[in-house]
């Protein structure tokens, strides 16, 4: 598989009780942990605590490990950048202060408080997020959002395209080779003007999209020959065995316990 | 039009009903070009038949007509006396439910994130309850040599194993006809012995397009020459490729 294509795939193998879960108690879970975790108070360290210690357990029984699920979770940390702005908006006690002549920056001790637990809420969240993406496959986490009556076509349009999405990268790949084997260098002044490069590039881009075209045309074909008529079926899901619906009930239970004892002022 | 025997299947008992059944079936595509002009074809339940003939000449649109994904605009096509020229709604989807078409690229043909989904589509539906589709899926797979394989993704088999897993997705809907578009092409000689050994296997009646004459000869009594939109030759393969001229004459080679 291409470089491109691994990077898309988040699922670790793995064969703990965790990765066997059903996805939609995973799902259902995850969900449930980050509307907990985001109904936490600002400034409920314990609550935060507690929740970040529940994600890197679970991290540590599936055998993902605390050090990949962490990797993963850097992704919302430019995000929550736009909370920045609170540490010298928010009333409050002041901490600290410069005097930038048209306008005085004051870091309020408020402020402060309030960045930091939505730097943590965020991150633990992502956190949560990651492990779900880590120990379930993509396509049983699609099979679970249908099953949480996510409008049936959308996720047929995500399947088709997770399903497409490799053989496109291929084509795009035999489509470079193609140019490669063709752009000998002879001299250190090679490639052609950009002006030509350009064009070069944008013909590439026009035959894709042709051959995609082409292609779909050709799968809705396929479909048709097998009795498509429009409407998206599969096969309903299995109904959720007595352990699944204690599981769920359990885990949402003690978020809920988390997001209202993170509200008591230790 | 160089005839050399009107019906390919002397000495066999013929059935009232014919399997396939086209008369001067003429298609043009939108742009013009026309792709069939006057095709005839009647071939018997059981009869294992190839369809050769150069690139263009109208082999894969034919067989686009065979479950009225094309309609032509002249002619006649029979699928086991149901007309599937004019056919709409709920007679044209039986008329899918009995003609198993193959596409030649495994890619368009298995569209699902799993084999399993993929080869369960056509059963669903046809309407069919959970552990009858999951019984056929199963029975396809074994069919085709791919019992287990129902949670692989497509991309990741096999050159041959997707084509085998196509022929799995039409398997599964018990179709009386299978109409497969060069299920030999681009394949090694393991993989291409193995597609054989599946189509060989088979006892629907088979209209396959190939450039492979091997396996023409290897699996199919009957050969059908198409060229320039119109049958050039049917008969008996020994006969046909007995003919190096007539061969010659529509780009066809024995190896």
């Amino acid at each position: 598989m291409s470089t491109v294509a691994s990077l898309l795939d988040r699922y670790r193998e793995g064969d703990s009780f965790l990765h066997r879960a059903d996805a939609r108690v995973k799902l259902v879970l995850t969900l449930g942990f980050i509307v907990a975790m985001t109904s936490l108070p600002s400034g409920a360290w314990y609550g935060f605590g507690a929740m970040l210690v529940l994600v890197w357990v679970g991290a540590i029984l599936s055998g993902v490990g605390i050090r990949r699920i962490f990797q993963r979770s850097l992704l919302a940390v430019p995000f929550v950048l736009i909370a920045l702005p609170s540490v010298f908006l928010r009333p409050g006690e002041i901490l600290a202060e410069w005097d930038l002549g048209l306008w005085v920056m004051r870091v309020s001790a408020e402020g402060l408080v309030f960045f930091a637990s939505v730097l943590v809420k965020s991150w633990t969240s992502v956190t949560a997020a990651a492990l779900l993406t880590a120990i379930t496959p993509p396509l049983q986490i699609l099979d679970a959002l249908r099953a949480l009556k996510v409008p049936a076509l959308l996720v047929a349009i995500v399947n088709l395209m997770y399903r497409y999405l490799f053989v496109l990268i291929d084509e795009v790949q035999r489509l470079l080779r193609a140019r490669s084997a063709r752009s000998a260098k002879i001299s250190e002044k090679s490639g052609g003007p950009l002006t030509w490069r350009a064009k070069a590039a944008g013909g590439m881009a026009g035959a894709l999209f042709i051959r995609s075209l082409d292609r779909s045309e050709r799968i809705y074909l396929a479909m048709l020959a097998r009795g498509y008529d429009g409407q998206v079926r599969r096969l309903g899901p299995a109904s959720l065995g007595k352990g699944a619906m204690a599981t769920l009930a359990g885990g949402l239970g003690i978020f809920a316990a988390i997001a209202v004892a993170g509200r008591w002022p230790w | 039009m160089a005839v050399v025997e009107a019906n390919g299947n002397i000495g066999r008992i013929v059935t009232e009903t014919p399997a396939v059944d086209i008369e001067g079936l003429r298609f043009a595509y939108p742009d013009g070009r026309d792709a069939l002009r006057g095709v005839d074809l009647r071939i018997d339940a059981g009869e294992k038949v190839a369809l050769v003939g150069p690139n263009g000449a109208g082999k894969s649109t034919l067989l686009l007509h065979l479950n009225g994904l094309l309609q032509g605009t002249g002619g006649r096509v029979s699928i086991l006396g149901r007309d599937a020229g004019v056919a709409k709604g709920r007679d044209l989807q039986e008329i899918r439910a009995l003609v198993g078409l193959v596409f030649q690229d495994p890619d368009d043909q298995l569209f699902s994130p799993t084999v399993f989904d993929d080869v369960a589509f056509g059963p669903i539906y046809m309407g069919l309850a959970r552990d009858e589709v999951e019984r056929r899926v199963e029975e396809a797979l074994v069919a085709v040599g791919l019992a287990g394989f129902g949670d692989r993704m497509p991309f990741h088999l096999s050159g041959g194993e997707k084509k085998r897993a196509a022929l799995a997705t039409v398997l599964s809907m018990r179709p009386e006809i299978l109409a497969l578009d060069e299920p030999s092409a681009g394949l090694d000689p393991r993989s291409r012995r193995g597609v054989i050994r599946v189509l060989t296997g088979l006892k629907q009646t088979l209209l396959v397009t190939t450039h492979d004459m091997e396996l023409v000869r290897e699996v199919f009594p009957r050969a059908v020459i198409m060229d320039d939109g119109v049958v050039v030759a049917d008969g008996p393969t020994e006969r046909i490729f007995g003919q190096p001229e007539l061969m010659e004459k529509h780009g066809l080679e024995i190896t």
